[in-house]
């Protein structure tokens, strides 16, 4: 019978109606191939634009406070932040590598893989742990001043962002083991959904690194 | 309602700027008492705006009930999150009517103390419009294919809105800045992000509503008219039902009735 259940056969059904495969325009966009499904894209469009307002919010708080982020960026750990964005990056790359891995069939090896960017996420947590503890220690903190304010609360607002994609690589480890050598079209979906939304954590960490401990 | 709200808010309220709780409770005081009636007037339309909002809510979550009928949990969860949603809603547009009402005749202090409660149950009580978002995106993610009347990106969308959404509750810590209760972070844009959100699930809503009529008058046509939409005026009073078919049949056994007959 196909994907539709009601017949669209019927002449008062002016347009197909939404079978398995999705709405019509979901169906071209997936013809083109879109990494995922459709929704994901959504999501990382509404948090995207979330986190412009979020950067153009510090540019304009920077033009009318200048002294202040001045004075918060040279309080910076620039190695802190860099040791940060390589395991966004290398996490990242590892995942990127493990879904392509996936699609030729490579299951132990992307489980490995999946496993490492993990592993650079933990190492994200535990640097920021240990970066906002000195900062705190040292006296500042988000009621210092709006520097501060804006630096502990977007990297704390990445922070579960990153948290919530550890839980997601968790369960696209357990979809990775359900997999029978080939992937089917719902489990690559579901891999290729979190993979995006890692990439997107990821690059929200880098627009925060150069706003916060790069931007003069 | 939308319309209405943001009329009340701008114009009459003139709660763009939106005081900061930095400001001395003297200053607030200052503030209301120099605008007073037209504040009271722009609260008022807000409540009035409040009330029409239930309803939308209404039809956005019967699509969640229809694909659950059997144990309703996505739905009640719906329905019970926006009745306390909407009672927050009320309830702060009330504060911020009583702290304006008396400004001047008491003491500032309690002015102002009145007006942050407002505040807080404007922004600070967003994770229950967080439950529903989620019991709506859950309503529309888990929906087998041929019921799916909203398209799985809308769930994906309220799933993103609902993390915007969520930052009105870091107000708790700040008295100044982007993260206070006046904040372009904390208070802004989620509530711009609500506006657009629900601009969005109302077409979609729209769309979902015509689609379902196509539905159903497919079914009337296939399995007869009693499964069908209701044509307008058939049921109304000057016109009395003439085709017995669109009369509903009282159920004809227990199992019909538990919903196993499924006929």
């Amino acid at each position: 019978m196909g994907d539709t259940t009601f017949a669209p056969d019927s002449p008062n059904t002016t347009q197909p109606i939404a079978g398995r495969n999705g709405t019509p325009l979901e169906r071209r966009m997936l013809k083109r191939g879109v990494p995922g499904e459709v929704g994901i894209w959504a999501f990382i469009l509404t948090d995207m634009s979330v986190f412009a307002i979020y950067y153009i919010v510090v540019a304009l708080s920077r033009s009318r406070q200048p002294e202040v982020f001045l004075h918060g960026r040279h309080l910076m750990s620039l190695p802190t932040g860099l040791l940060n964005t390589f395991f966004m990056l290398t996490a990242s790359l590892f995942v990127a590598l493990a879904v392509q891995y996936i699609r030729q069939g490579r299951n132990g090896t992307s489980q490995v893989l999946l496993v490492g960017a993990g592993l650079c996420g933990t190492g994200f947590v535990i640097t920021k742990y240990f970066e906002w503890g000195a900062k705190l220690a040292a006296g500042y903190t988000p009621l210092s001043d709006n520097f501060f304010q804006l630096y502990f609360m977007l990297t704390g607002i990445h922070l579960l962002h990153v948290l919530v994609a550890l839980v997601v690589l968790a369960y696209m480890s357990r979809k990775v083991t359900h997999i029978r050598q080939v992937p089917a079209a719902s489990q690559m979906r579901f891999i290729e959904n979190g993979a995006s939304y890692w990439h997107m954590v990821d690059l929200i960490w880098l627009g925060l690194f150069a706003l916060l401990y790069l931007a003069s | 309602m939308s319309v209405v709200y943001i009329v009340g808010w701008v114009v009459f309220a003139r709660l763009i700027p939106a005081p900061s709780p930095g400001w001395s409770a003297q200053r607030l005081t200052d503030w209301l008492l120099g605008h007073q009636i037209q504040f009271l007037i722009g609260c008022a339309v807000m409540i009035g705006a409040a009330g029409l909002w239930g309803m939308w809510c209404a039809a956005l979550s019967v699509w969640t009930y229809k694909t659950e009928s059997r144990f309703p949990v996505l739905f009640a969860t719906q329905v019970i999150s926006v009745a306390a949603g909407l009672t927050f809603f009320i309830f702060d547009t009330l504060f911020w009517t009583v702290a304006a009402f008396r400004a001047g005749q008491r003491s500032p202090e309690i002015t102002q103390a009145i007006w942050d409660v407002g505040w807080f149950g404007f922004l600070f009580t967003i994770t229950v419009y967080i439950a529903w978002a989620v019991s709506i995106a859950l309503g529309i993610l888990w929906n087998p294919p041929e019921h799916q009347l909203f398209p799985r990106w809308s769930a994906f969308l309220t799933i993103g809105s609902a993390l915007c959404w969520s930052a009105g509750l870091l107000i708790v810590f700040f008295k100044q800045g982007q993260f206070a209760y006046n904040g372009g972070l904390a208070m802004w844009l989620p509530l711009g992000e609500f506006f657009v959100w629900l601009a969005i699930m109302t077409v979609l809503g729209l769309r979902a509503i015509s689609r379902q009529e196509q539905i159903s008058r497919h079914e009337a046509s296939q399995r007869g008219a009693q499964y069908g939409v209701y044509e307008p005026g058939k049921r109304d009073i000057f016109h009395p039902i003439e085709d017995s078919a669109l009369i509903e049949r009282p159920p004809e056994s227990v199992a019909q009735l538990a919903g196993q007959d499924t006929r």
